[in-house]
């Protein structure tokens, strides 16, 4: 698709705003969406700081490329990309008990409230992660009080898997999930 | 840290790292947060007390190995020049030092580690270095971060990995990034077309190394855009590879610069002036800068090295000119104490 503004070049930014449900969508190429962003008229709807933190002092004093003008935008993912815009909260007005954010917050400030909002509103959050990451699980380095818990709880699963097996009377699986058990325990 | 307490530790930027030539410096940083306070732009002012609190202690409380190596400071203790200086030095982000109320910074005496406490997320663990290190920093980086969950246990999901305030940085949290000296490609103009192949490999560049310089100093920086679903190590091998890249481009794109006499010329005269001027703006030292330093790279110029060049690129920044003479000073009266501090340094 060619930018719509300068019909030279490929277009590889996508830009939607919703301000008070005036939706506009725009298809531009690099160059014209680092105009764009320069000319301070996105600045105005955005928080362009949000992954600055390696942009050095470039934001400071004003001077940024627009190279990465749409990882800028994500930094609003659940107002400007996640389609909510800036509506008010809808639905059952539920609250996070840890930080007391709603979902309408969080869509607004493109922010959580707390690392309990992510299991508070996970069905909620979910499509904008997947929009940012696409469908994916993490995988990598783990907290290390996580990693135990987690071998606590998977030890836990066995040993009722085991129970199990014992009361139906199936000693050989029994057997294997011992060891099973034994080993991790070790 | 008070003040006026100057630090004459050795930096790493003092330091010539791998693939010198072209690359800067590497950074890599961890976002990080604690279970059971909000994210700090919904704290109060009492809960970023007790987490600054809680971290400070943890890296350098009691019995901890690091108590030694690292200095805390609260940020609203430390003047504006200060902080713009710091920003500078890529030690804090300029969020950080817009709005210093509530936050305090853990530095390690040479500036290669520092660690942002109630930015965009509670800490955030930053490692820097000279030349090409991703593979080395991410250790340093991992020791650390290992070493301060053992007491604050980081809020971490097992599908979402680390969880961070802004959802961009779920999943490692990390930000891996590599500052380039890319001359030869900006004068032929195919910086471009590279940057957009880049969007496709999971990586982004971008230009800024300080006042006026992403403009006339080519430096740019390459950084990973994904951080969930993909592993640490996966994402710096990535990140190096992509690095190796550029390099090679590069080299290639000056092969052909370098043997124009009219270029060697540009670097000759981007010494002479540095030596002789009485007025510089950071424009100017931008565009001299980059021409010299790829004259140094390139074995033209051999009276100076690319370590001192760099220790030079953080002394003229505008904050740091300020910092050095210890007051404010109009635009103007920076442009002639950098040119004083140029001819002084290159006398």
């Amino acid at each position: 698709m060619l930018c719509e503004k300068c019909k030279k070049n490929e277009a590889t930014a996508y830009i939607k705003t919703n301000v008070n449900g005036d939706v506009h969508e725009y298809h531009l190429c690099p160059d014209c969406a680092a105009e764009l962003r320069n000319s301070g008229e996105f600045g105005k709807l955005f928080d362009w700081n949000g992954l600055d933190d390696f942009g050095g002092f470039g934001s400071l004093w004003g001077l940024n490329s627009g190279f990465d003008l749409v990882s800028s935008l994500l930094s609003s993912p659940f107002g400007s990309l996640g389609g909510f815009g800036s509506a008010p909260a809808i639905g059952s007005g539920k609250r996070c008990p840890v930080c007391g954010s709603d979902f309408g917050e969080i869509a607004k400030s493109g922010k959580a409230g707390c690392p309990n909002c992510y299991t508070e509103f996970r069905n909620r959050l979910a499509p904008t992660i997947k929009k940012i990451h696409g469908n994916t699980v993490h995988c990598g380095k783990h907290s290390k009080v996580t990693t135990e818990q987690s071998h606590e709880n998977e030890i836990a699963s066995l040993r009722n898997q085991l129970n199990e097996a014992i009361q139906s009377e199936n000693y050989e699986r029994a057997a294997e999930l011992r060891d099973q058990i034994k080993a991790m325990e070790a | 840290m008070s003040g006026n307490e100057k630090n004459t530790e050795r930096k790493w930027y003092q330091t010539q790292g791998k693939e010198a030539d072209t690359v800067i410096s590497t950074r890599l940083r961890f976002a990080r947060n604690l279970n059971g306070y909000p994210f700090p732009h919904r704290m109060t002012d009492a809960q970023k007390k007790e987490v600054n609190e809680k971290v400070r202690d943890a890296l350098i409380g009691g019995n901890s190995a690091l108590r030694d190596s690292f200095t805390y400071v609260e940020a609203d203790q430390l003047s504006p020049v200060q902080l713009a200086a710091m920003v500078e030095r890529h030690l804090i982000s300029p969020e950080f030092a817009g709005n210093p109320k509530g936050r305090a910074l853990l530095m390690m005496k040479d500036e290669s580690v520092s660690i942002m406490l109630n930015e965009e997320d509670h800490l955030r663990i930053q490692v820097m270095g000279s030349g090409l290190q991703l593979d080395e920093l991410y250790d340093t980086a991992d020791k650390i971060d290992t070493l301060l969950d053992e007491t604050l246990h980081f809020a971490f999901d097992e599908e979402l990995g680390y969880l961070t305030a802004c959802p961009t940085n779920l999943g490692t949290g990390m930000r891996a990034s590599v500052m380039l000296h890319l001359p030869a490609l900006t004068a032929s103009g195919t910086l471009n077309r590279i940057a957009s192949s880049l969007d496709k490999m999971g990586a982004t560049i971008r230009g800024s190394y300080g006042e006026g310089s992403q403009s006339s100093s080519a430096m740019y920086q390459v950084s990973n855009q994904v951080t969930l679903g993909i592993s640490e190590k996966d994402t710096l091998s990535n990140l190096t590879e992509i690095t190796r890249q550029m390099i090679a481009l590069e080299k290639k794109a000056r092969a052909g610069m370098l043997k124009s006499e009219a270029y060697q010329d540009t670097v000759w005269r981007a010494l002479g002036l540095m030596k002789c001027a009485r007025v510089m703006s950071s424009e100017e030292f931008g565009e001299l800068y980059s021409a010299l330093r790829m004259g140094v790279a390139e074995g033209i110029v051999t009276d100076v090295t690319l370590d001192r060049l760099a220790d030079l690129y953080v002394k003229v920044q505008p904050a740091n000119i300020m910092e050095q003479y210890g007051k404010e000073l109009t635009p103007s009266q920076r442009d002639q104490k950098r040119a004083e501090i140029l001819r002084n340094e290159l006398r």
